[in-house]
């Protein structure tokens, strides 16, 4: 089975994820890709803290993460990766991952970051990337927990004018 | 004196104490932080300046709403980031009524670990299920 939903949320695991898309796709796998978390044991260990027994995960480094998806990893599981930033989404592109759409959980409020809905603030930079994703042919959509409202991105800058 | 640090998600903490202050009056050393729209360091940063009050020497109880979430990670990371240091600082997931109670109720008299165990016991005793 395909990875059931590629994530972008600065978050990374917590309640809205565990809680609201756990049940809705039944998700068995978390794999959480951050070069910095998997780099900090403390960090680790804090995230998996966070996972509910019927869930298991694993948190890779993008590279790490890149791998294991392209050898198929995750197959046989109803698995989502998740990522905090566009950044890493491009970075897995690049690598030769080939993803539909990603759907794009919470980015928060800071100093440099742009209002684009309650749960999504984006810089300029943070912007571009998103803009090179969708160009890319891969629909981003916006949707903190899955019985909200979607929101397609692309529309979304194009409403905002950014 | 020791502090009490409500962080929540979406509106839960200004309810709890509002509904805590209508109860007991209006308390010294109680704030409140939701996790809406703010960023990680942000989260982090208005936590920081909750808990760094000269008056909170003995202490400082941060109630989480739920565990395993962004509230919890960034209370961890606080307590985290002190320990060893002053204010002490303790972290009780499941916030509910009877725990804010019993901590206003005992925090003048009672060091913060006997606090903390305290309002653990106080906040499970409050669950009771008829059938």
């Amino acid at each position: 089975m395909p990875i059931l939903l590629y994530r972008v949320d600065e978050r990374l695991i917590h309640g809205q994820v565990v809680v609201g898309w756990g049940n809705s796709l039944k998700i068995d796998l978390i794999a959480l890709i951050n070069d910095q978390v998997a780099q900090n044991r403390w960090e680790r260990e804090l995230y998996l803290a966070c996972v509910p027994p019927e869930m298991k995960a694993a948190i890779l480094s993008v590279d790490e993460g890149v791998a294991k998806i392209l050898q198929n990893g995750f197959e046989g599981k109803r698995a989502v990766v998740l990522v905090d930033s566009p950044f890493d989404i491009l970075k897995m592109v690049e690598k030769g991952i080939k993803i539909n759409s990603v759907n794009v959980g919470g980015v928060h409020s800071k100093a440099e970051r742009k209002k684009i809905l309650p749960y999504l603030f984006l810089s300029q930079e943070e912007i571009s990337a998103f803009k090179r994703i969708i160009s890319a042919g891969i629909k981003c959509e916006c949707r903190d927990v899955p019985l909200a409202e979607k929101h397609n991105l692309s529309s979304l800058f194009g409403k905002l004018r950014l | 004196m020791i502090g009490c640090v409500i962080l929540t998600h979406g509106d839960l903490c200004f309810g709890l104490k509002d509904t805590l202050e209508g109860i007991m009056g209006k308390q010294e050393g109680l704030s409140v932080i939701s996790n809406a729209e703010l960023g990680k360091e942000e989260l982090l940063s208005a936590l920081q300046k909750k808990i760094n009050q000269k008056i909170f020497v003995d202490g400082v109880v941060i109630f989480v709403d739920m565990f395993g979430t962004s509230c919890w990670q960034t209370a961890k990371k606080v307590a985290a980031t002190v320990s060893g240091k002053k204010p002490e600082i303790a972290v009780i997931t499941g916030v509910n009524l009877p725990m804010l109670v019993k901590f206003f109720a005992l925090r003048a008299s009672l060091s913060l670990n006997q606090l903390v165990f305290q309002v653990k016991q106080e906040g499970e005793k409050g669950i009771r299920t008829e059938t």
